[in-house]
């Protein structure tokens, strides 16, 4: 390459390295989505703020803004003290049910959707744009951004554990929100005392909340329990993006309105 | 010369990409409200106003068959069928929402009817238009986002076969190919207090055209509500399935 041809491109690498630097900080080996994702479909599951299999307990005054509930298990213990707003608890009932049975659909979606990036671990400091992360114990100990509009879709998946600390925060911006966020876990969830997270999290073991622990999103455990301590649960609402109804298209028949 | 223009397009194409996602998360998008809560007034904002809220929200079955339940987690109530019996896609007036259930009036007796179905079944779609029919009057009213648009004369029913007073909603438009309707019929979720069945029906209300110009502006029907052709013509472009249509 001359000289002359390198230096008629090097606007172009300075403009590529700023698209990229701003769109997947801290993860150098990564790209971007190929194709945008769809949101996981959360069935029945989508009314609840915390569902368990075996037994769904708390300690403290947690406050659960969504339905709670647990299945096949029969044991929902520490409310009161605990309440639960927008919602009703559903003990081994249909709904509860339903809801077990689209949460295994959604961890399966969730779980078969192709890695934009692969061999993650600690999750801090990053800036994310929509798209699949993998990765074997997640961890979160800073702060986690997340960058994309309103409809953009985040797909976390551990093939482990994952561990929000203490300082945790998952934050947003260019108006991506918890309704599209979905954690995948292949073991256990555990939010640490304070933590400040946000999104779905499908477990297949358990989820666990320390004390003072915030979410907004859901805590979904597949065949083990939900702990929580003095937590604030709240499932997204708002996620419904309804267009505006067009005009009705006529069809030919025989009417047999009164007249 | 070639390769400083390539350079200088693609420069220009990121460059673009780049601002634009800036510009974005500048703004601050908000995310898109759902239909059933009230919709946050920006009042800092220097992008285009805010669009007034929608006066109601309907919901089009994806599914063949829709199940609705009589509650929140409760026994199923009916089954209905997607298309409608008159062909059209099956779509309800939604009335509030509960997570991911909403209650949807039913295109059902008695008027007034209600069940819960899951929002996993259907599409949702905000309405800007409502209707309002004065039997009085015998008036019918256009109203766009609760603005008034027009007036419109119709003939409602008599006192022996009157039209049905209350909140409905339009459930299907047809083109008919019988005579009486004019060239568009929209079907109601109300039904005749005093019919149960007329002309091979259930007893429905309609809103349609009609074969006797020199009827509207009368209390002459079985109860359907008739307008001019120009008018059913009119409002057979405009307006979705789901519309509110309130008869006092």
């Amino acid at each position: 390459m001359t000289r002359s041809r390198r230096r008629h491109l090097l606007p172009v690498f300075v403009a590529l390295g700023l698209v990229v630097s701003v769109s997947l900080t801290a993860i150098p080996d990564s790209h971007p989505a190929l194709a945008a994702e769809s949101p996981v479909g959360l069935g029945n599951a989508g009314s609840f703020a915390v569902l368990g299999a075996s037994t769904v307990t708390n300690t403290g005054p947690t406050v659960v803004s969504g339905d709670l509930g647990v299945n096949a298990g029969s044991a929902v213990t520490g409310f009161p003290p605990g309440i639960v707003t927008n919602g009703a608890q559903h003990v081994t009932d249909t709904l509860s049910g339903l809801a077990q049975q689209d949460l295994v659909t959604a961890y399966n979606d969730a779980a078969g959707r192709t890695p934009t990036t692969s061999g993650l671990t600690a999750l801090d400091g990053m800036t994310l744009v929509p798209g699949v992360y993998s990765g074997g114990a997640l961890t979160l100990g800073g702060n986690l951004t997340l960058n994309g509009s309103a409809t953009g879709v985040f797909i976390f998946q551990a093939t482990s554990t994952l561990i929000a600390g203490s300082t945790s925060h998952v934050l947003f911006s260019g108006g991506a929100g918890p309704c599209n966020v979905f954690w995948q876990v292949a073991s256990s969830a555990t939010l640490q005392t304070a933590a400040d997270f946000s999104g779905t999290i499908m477990a297949l073991t358990s989820v666990t909340a320390a004390t003072g622990a915030k979410i907004t999103g859901r805590l979904l455990a597949r065949t083990g329990g939900v702990t929580m301590d003095t937590n604030v649960i709240t499932r997204p609402t708002a996620c419904s993006v309804a267009s505006v109804g067009t005009p009705a298209t006529p069809v030919p028949g025989r009417a047999r309105f009164t007249g | 010369m070639i390769g400083r223009r390539l350079a200088l397009i693609v420069t220009g194409v990121l460059m673009v990409t780049l601002l634009s996602g800036c510009a974005t998360a500048g703004a601050g998008h908000l995310s898109a409200p759902s239909p059933l809560s009230p919709i946050p007034s920006v009042t800092a904002s220097s992008g285009p106003p805010a669009p007034p809220p929608p006066v109601g929200v309907s919901a089009t079955a994806e599914v063949s068959r829709l199940t609705v339940y009589a509650s929140l987690g409760g026994a199923v109530k009916l089954s209905l069928a997607n298309p409608r019996p008159s062909g059209g896609p099956l779509t309800l007036l939604v009335v509030q929402s509960s997570s991911d259930w909403l209650e949807v009036e039913l295109p059902d007796r008695p008027n007034g009817s209600r069940g819960w179905i899951s929002a996993s079944q259907v599409t949702l779609h905000n309405l800007d238009y409502s209707l309002r029919v004065s039997t009085q009057q015998n008036t019918l009213s256009l109203y766009r986002s609760n603005a008034l648009v027009s007036t419109y004369s119709v003939a409602t029913g008599t006192g022996g076969t009157p039209t049905p007073h209350g909140a409905f909603y339009l459930t299907e438009l047809l083109a008919p190919t019988n005579s009486g309707y004019g060239p568009y019929a929209f079907g109601l979720s109300a039904f005749s207090a005093v019919l149960t069945s007329f002309g091979g029906g259930p007893g429905q209300i309609g809103l349609h055209g009609t074969d006797d110009a020199a009827s509207i502006g009368r209390a002459v029907s079985h109860g359907c509500i008739r307008m001019s052709n120009a008018d059913i013509t009119t409002l057979a472009t405009m307006l979705p399935l789901g519309t509110p249509i309130t008869i006092e």
